[in-house]
């Protein structure tokens, strides 16, 4: 087995002291960074993403992935500064006005990454002008929108309206999810597309950029 | 079939013999109520005027009152807890608002501080802010996992387990007389017992499950010692109010949208054997009582577990969640469990439909599962705010021409 398809293993598995320990091993014998990252992390998650879609796995074996790849990821990091990543794009993500809830919103970020996103992630209850100052700082080409709560459905149309109103809509695209978010509601708020899930999340934000 | 008393209508729905018609559910549980404000609306619409009690500050719902419960002719009354959410207290009040400046009476006790976003904290005895409302939110979100650091079995022996005080069994012993002997409502008792949300809430969501994938050793001592405690917890309980209660709720959500949130096998071989632990000695010490569970989502592969582990109702029936249809889960466990919910769903039809919708899919629901009894007349978790009266007014209305 090659080093990547042993760290591509051990983030599978949630290996976090196993990926650290590769990771060290991978930049001891100089191979590119940039392969430990694609080869390893992002094929891992692509395959966690998958799993999770399918019902093959459940949250805890996401989450443990999730942080297997965060591990060796820490490892890269001094290095990764002096590098460029080569990102699929840009996203920035949130849970809505009025709702605190980011259990599924925390499991999309992480996937993005783990997909090979450059992820801002805004936390909970983030306003409309919020969304809006962070598309003009950081120029995402994704914004995700998150709510679990029917009553903080409307603040995602809000957030949509006042990207339109800062010329700012037809620079990014929009994609909502949550418990009670529907393809339906997407279409009729003016959003780009709806994830169903944290796996779907990240074909949909791909198949969006592409 | 003559008519049936309130409670022998539960009663006999629970035991799986078709009563003379299924019984309902209006606001018994804080997972078949309904919101404050929504309830502020329905009662204008209703032309019923009268104080509304806040009794569940977290999930900002009302406490039905007895014109209320009359109009829904609910059969199920609760017997909450002394402090049924954020601890506080509900045997004093004081007036307030509600977050759409409609009145209310408010736990005596509420006097949230404001934080510099605007939003609302509560705190606990030891400062920790424990639970958070957003500016313009309607729902407070416990923010404290005091087991987040947890390292060995000596930081969970340090740990605060559920507990009954003595005060508060005198209080549950006089409203639980007082609700046997003088109403005919079948009693349905809060107990907050709850093992994976528990786990939740003391760990922090991602901790948690982390940490039954990382530390299965560590998540089993720390389910023993809640375990223990809930089984001492029963047993004053029951001691002073298992001869007038009919129905004990429980509550571990389990399921996503799409699925379950963890593997059915982790369940079984994790949480199962500490559920059953609980259930089997509720039972043993208070022969003929029924254990209701409250279970968000798509639970459906974990029914026979959760059958096995001594649960006699689901609630709230997520029929919108991934495999969760009415027919299969009816056909599927009808006669082993009792569906305490599914009448009408909240995170779609009852939120988004028109009142037209709300009858056709109660119709369809209490058709589907009023069959053989097994069923508790019930929406699907809470009614939201924003939900119309007219929608609430289908509901109920229906579900007693239906029924």
């Amino acid at each position: 087995m090659t080093i990547f398809a042993e760290i591509k293993q051990a983030t599978m598995e949630g290996n976090a002291r196993g990926v650290t320990n590769l990771t060290k091993q991978a930049l001891e014998a100089k191979v590119n960074i940039n392969d430990i990252v694609n080869d390893g992390f992002i094929s891992a998650m692509g395959i966690i993403g998958e799993k999770f879609k399918n019902g093959e796995i459940y949250v805890p074996e996401m989450l443990i992935a999730a942080r297997a790849m965060k591990a060796g990821l820490k490892v890269l990091e001094p290095l990764l500064l002096l590098t460029t990543r080569d990102y699929i794009g840009k996203a920035i993500i949130g849970t809505v006005q009025g709702d605190l809830h980011d259990m599924g919103k925390n499991l999309v970020s992480m996937m993005l990454q783990g997909a090979g996103w450059d992820v801002i992630d805004l936390g909970v209850n983030v306003t409309p002008e919020k969304f809006v100052e962070a598309v003009v700082t950081h120029q995402p080409q994704i914004v995700g929108l998150s709510a679990l709560l029917t009553t903080t459905m409307p603040a995602m149309k809000l957030t949509i309206e006042a990207l339109v109103k800062a010329g700012l809509r037809d620079k990014v695209k929009v994609i909502v999810g949550g418990a009670p978010i529907s393809a339906q509601f997407a279409e009729e708020i003016g959003a780009d597309s709806y994830a169903s899930d944290a796996g779907v999340a990240i074909e949909i934000a791909k198949k969006l950029v592409s | 079939m003559s008519e049936m008393t309130s409670r022998a209508r539960v009663l006999a729905a629970l035991k799986h013999e078709e009563p003379d018609k299924a019984p309902i559910d209006f606001g018994s549980t804080r997972s078949t109520g309904i919101n404050a404000i929504a309830y502020n609306d329905l009662k204008q619409y209703l032309g019923i005027v009268s104080p509304t009690k806040l009794f569940d500050v977290k999930q900002l719902m009302a406490l039905p009152e007895q014109a209320m419960m009359d109009w829904a002719q609910t059969d199920v009354i609760g017997l909450h807890r002394l402090a049924p959410s954020l601890g506080l207290r509900m045997d004093k009040w004081k007036p307030g608002t509600l977050p759409d400046g409609s009145a209310c009476l408010l736990p005596e006790d509420f006097n949230p501080e404001m934080l510099e976003d605007g939003s609302l904290a509560v705190r606990n005895n030891n400062g920790h802010i424990t639970a958070q409302r957003p500016k313009g939110g309607l729902y407070f979100d416990e923010v404290y996992a005091p087991l987040a650091d947890a390292m060995d079995e000596a930081d969970l022996d340090k740990h605060n387990y559920p507990e009954i005080t003595d005060e508060e069994l005198v209080y549950l012993t006089g409203r639980a007389k007082d609700l046997y002997e003088n109403t005919n409502y079948a009693i349905n008792g809060a107990t907050g017992i709850s093992l994976f949300e528990k786990g939740l809430k003391d760990f922090g969501y991602e901790e948690w499950m982390v940490r039954i994938m990382t530390e299965p050793d560590l998540v089993r001592r720390y389910l023993e010692r809640l375990t223990k405690a809930y089984i001492t917890m029963m047993d004053r309980y029951l001691g002073v109010v298992g001869q007038y209660v009919q129905v004990i709720q429980a509550n571990d959500d389990l399921g996503m949208q799409t699925g379950p949130l963890i593997s059915p096998k982790i369940y079984h071989d994790i949480f199962l054997p500490f559920h059953k632990e609980i259930f089997q000695h509720v039972k043993k010490q208070q022969p003929g009582i029924f254990v209701f569970l409250h279970s968000c989502g798509s639970v459906y592969d974990f029914i026979p577990d959760l059958i096995e582990a001594g649960v006699d109702a689901l609630n709230p029936v997520q029929t919108n969640a991934a495999k969760m249809d009415a027919r299969t889960l009816k056909r599927e466990f009808g006669k082993d469990i009792t569906f305490w919910g599914g009448g009408c769903s909240t995170q779609t039809t009852l939120t988004f439909g028109s009142a037209d919708d709300v009858r056709r899919e109660v119709e369809e629901m209490i058709e589907i599962f009023k069959v053989g009894g097994g069923f508790v007349f019930n929406q699907v978790h809470n009614i939201q705010a924003g939900v119309t009266p007219q929608n609430i007014v289908a509901l109920y209305k229906t579900a007693q021409k239906m029924r």
